[in-house]
């Protein structure tokens, strides 16, 4: 379960997305900037997995310190 | 004595025309190391070819690229390859060899099972193997600077294997190169690299090798 703390920062990081890149998540397809945008809004499956994807890259940094 | 190496090609989407184009390296380096090698491309991944090139060549190699699922690795159109729900089968098809699977959570049950039924060493991940493209390059995808970063280090494991390295040590590698692909994104894009950076670290978090890590092809 994620935090609305959390959905906050990857929502912010998200509009930051380049138009063209896509995001292919094995059978379940691939997304857009807006779809991700969309998905995580939701807070769907696929949004909550952007937003542990994105969280697990940042907590590395409190790791590594 | 000649040994077989077998990799799965499916190209049916997206997802897998990218994992099967991103494969020819893999292919030139088994070849270069005198392996023969079973590609079943296209519509010839499928289960009845699988079983077939597998008892008949028995392959001490194995790689998977496609959709999966706990449970399950597919070829062509989702056509499952391999299942943990079948052990017979797997016991007769994965014991002795090694596996890396390009797929999204087969080593969640599947690796384990076949590490029951006697397989040497099972790569896969945990959980979804992702990656960036650029949408304006899926008829190339070889020319797809993004999702480069991605293949780059996926592709070291098969790549070290098919070198005589062990698998501790192939990983080792991937993750060395995962490191050089994040150090140049942020030298050279760092505005890509928060977008990149991610999901590259995702995948390495949740890569898992199952039974043996001295295991040498």
């Amino acid at each position: 379960m994620v935090s609305e703390d959390e959905v906050k920062i990857v929502l912010e990081r998200l509009k930051t997305m380049p138009g063209n890149l896509k995001i292919a998540i094995g059978d379940v397809g691939s997304f857009t900037k807006d779809q991700l945008i969309s998905e995580v809004g939701l807070r769907s499956e696929i949004g909550e997995l952007i937003v542990e994807v994105y969280m697990n890259y940042l907590r590395s940094f409190k790791k590594s310190d | 004595m000649t040994e077989y190496f077998m990799i799965t090609l499916p190209s049916y989407d997206d997802v897998t025309a990218y994992l099967s184009q991103w494969s020819n390296e893999i292919v030139e380096t088994a070849k270069e190391n005198r392996f023969r090698v079973i590609e079943l491309k296209g519509e010839d991944a499928n289960r009845k070819n699988f079983e077939q090139r597998m008892k008949s060549n028995k392959p001490i190699f194995v790689m998977f690229n496609g959709h999966g699922n706990e449970k399950t690795i597919a070829g062509h159109d989702n056509q499952p390859l391999l299942s943990s729900e079948e052990n017979i089968r797997n016991e007769k098809l994965s014991q002795g060899i090694i596996i890396f699977c390009r797929s999204c959570k087969s080593a969640a049950s599947l690796g384990p099972e076949c590490e029951k039924c006697g397989c040497k060493a099972f790569i896969g991940y945990r959980k979804k193997f992702i990656f960036v493209y650029d949408a304006s390059r899926v008829s190339t995808p070889f020319k797809d600077e993004q999702a480069a970063y991605f293949f780059r280090v996926s592709n070291t494991i098969p790549v070290s294997l098919l070198n005589s390295h062990s698998v501790e040590k192939a990983m080792e590698k991937a993750d060395v190169q995962l490191r050089k692909e994040v150090e140049y994104l942020k030298a050279h894009y760092d505005f890509f690299t928060q977008h990149i950076a991610p999901y590259l670290l995702w995948n390495k978090t949740f890569r898992t090798v199952c039974g043996d890590k001295n295991a040498k092809v």
